[in-house]
């Protein structure tokens, strides 16, 4: 896709972590209507809707359920699916689907009640059988809640490069610090790596604090035309480039689970940006559990195979560090309210580039990675944004 | 002792093309695409490729067997295998340890290590 086709103009949030009194569609509506006032847009000036599945709601064709419950008549609509990969997949479909013509201004909204809806057991049990991401029949008979399938990855990860697992706590640590600038987030108290090294087992080598939250939470980002960007008063946010990577659907059916198909998303976004990951002030990474984001730090070339855990041992990822990660705290801190997260990320990087970053605004950023990462570690979609100074 | 029959991975197909053993259920050989395939029978040991010791399991109906560990094994004929993973009493498993085949169940293969040290 071309470089700088399509722009974000506006990002929005519903209230992130405990929100009993919100259910999943008035999330999403929050989040949308705070989207486009953020844009300067309303609902009239949305011809295209995206967004994702709902654990919670089952929804059959949800983005037709979500455009008739917020009273829209899109041009172009559709379900993006590619679980933690489709918030960053919703930006580039909506960006080639103003591309080509199909509409000018795309809503991109996603969201649930998974804490209030499901309680955090009903939660877990559910994404450990119904839809889950375990194999029917080769995977789910064994019993592995979803963190032991991501266990899997860190076991391994620790065997053949050494890293440890204050390495990986080291990463909810920086989530935790960065949340705690952030109003919005859901965990907000600081912790060390000794609380999470010593907090309840779930699945070794995973205590509870290497895992993402289950939070309830919806957000929404307005993709337009470089037209209608130009126009509006807010700076655009440019999608320099964008790149997926498919790795397996199942985690026993693998080749690797060390090095990941984030390394072929990585390589088509910045391809298409015409930049390198040394051109990347910040990163917005898919940080469903710690482990996660030592994979991704080494896959996305911030650092060599196997040197992740000293990345961020280093303090690489810190606010102060050479690569700042996931300002807000991410789905370890900031929520997690299950697929829909991922579109967090994308609002984050989004922020950052626009100034909008409150107490938490980094200094000096202009171009952004935001990685989506699905499945168990299969599925990727990475995307580079960038302000006016990027282009 | 070497329990090995397809009754342990009634999904393991052989490609009659390639040669490609298969345990994930697809219609078409991951290596060359062809449709046609055969029931394989394996050896049923292996390396451990990767393992987690499940603490809390997600369902009320697990959480009476927990903790038990989940395991990825790479048989010797080239094919990774899903299935459970038994130790001694206070042993913990390690990747590359080779392990064997000790009982189909009913709906998953379980696996001991046969790593010197540990016997």
């Amino acid at each position: 896709m071309m470089r700088a086709a399509a722009a974000i103009v506006g990002t929005g949030e519903s209230r992130i972590g405990v929100v009993p009194d919100r259910t999943s569609m008035e999330l999403i509506a929050d989040a949308a209507a705070q989207a486009l006032e953020n844009a300067g847009l309303t609902f009239k000036d949305v011809d295209g809707l995206l967004t994702t599945p709902s654990r919670v709601e089952g929804w059959p064709m949800p983005c037709v359920v979500v455009a008739d419950a917020l009273g829209l008549k899109p041009s172009y609509f559709a379900t993006v699916d590619v679980a933690g990969a489709s918030g960053t997949s919703m930006i580039h479909q909506a960006a080639m689907a103003v591309a080509t013509g199909a509409c000018s201004t795309v809503l991109c909204v996603a969201g649930q009640s998974l804490l209030s809806g499901m309680s955090r057991g009903g939660a877990i049990a559910s994404m450990a059988t119904r839809g889950s991401a375990a194999h029917a029949e080769l995977e789910q008979p064994l019993g592995p809640p979803i963190p032991a399938l991501y266990a899997l990855v860190a076991q391994r990860h620790m065997h053949e490069y050494g890293t440890t697992h204050e390495q990986m706590a080291q990463v909810a640590v920086e989530m935790r610090r960065n949340a705690g600038l952030n109003p919005n987030a859901h965990m907000r108290e600081p912790i060390t790596v000794e609380d999470v090294i010593n907090a309840p087992m779930i699945t070794s080598p995973l205590g509870r604090l290497d895992c993402s939250l289950v939070s309830d939470g919806a957000g929404a980002v307005i993709v337009t035309t470089p037209e209608r960007a130009r126009n509006l008063n807010g700076q655009p946010v440019w999608l320099l480039g964008a790149g997926y990577g498919l790795g397996h659907a199942w985690v026993g059916d693998s080749g690797s689970l060390t090095t990941t198909a984030a390394v072929a998303s990585g390589a088509d976004a910045y391809r298409g940006a015409s930049i390198s990951p040394s051109d990347i002030d910040f990163a917005c990474l898919y940080d469903c559990f710690t482990i996660t984001v030592i994979a991704e730090l080494e896959d996305l070339g911030f650092c060599p195979k196997g040197e992740g855990g000293a990345f961020v041992e280093s303090g690489g990822i810190a606010r102060s560090g050479i690569l700042p990660v996931n300002p807000h705290g991410g789905l370890l801190s900031a929520g997690h309210s299950g697929v829909p997260a991922g579109i967090f990320h994308v609002i984050e990087a989004a922020r950052q580039i626009r100034q909008e970053g409150g107490d938490r605004q980094l200094e000096r950023v202009s171009t952004a990675l935001v990685h989506g990462n699905g499945g168990i570690i299969g599925v990727h979609c990475s995307l580079i944004l960038g302000g006016a100074d990027a282009l | 002792m070497t329990v090995a029959n397809q009754n342990v991975f009634p999904t393991m197909r052989r490609c009659t093309a390639c040669g490609s053993l298969r345990f994930y259920p697809k219609p078409l050989c991951p290596a060359c695409h062809d449709a046609k395939s055969e029931a394989a029978q394996v050896n049923g040991q292996g390396e451990l490729y990767s393992f987690t010791v499940v603490h809390r399991a997600p369902t009320r109906e697990l959480k009476a067997e927990a903790p038990y560990i989940i395991a990825l094994v790479d048989l010797d004929e080239g094919v990774r295998v899903t299935g459970r993973l038994i130790m001694p009493e206070g042993r913990t498993p390690r990747c590359g340890d080779r392990v064997r085949l000790v009982a189909g169940g009913q709906s998953f293969a379980i696996f001991e290590s046969i790593d010197r040290e540990i016997i």
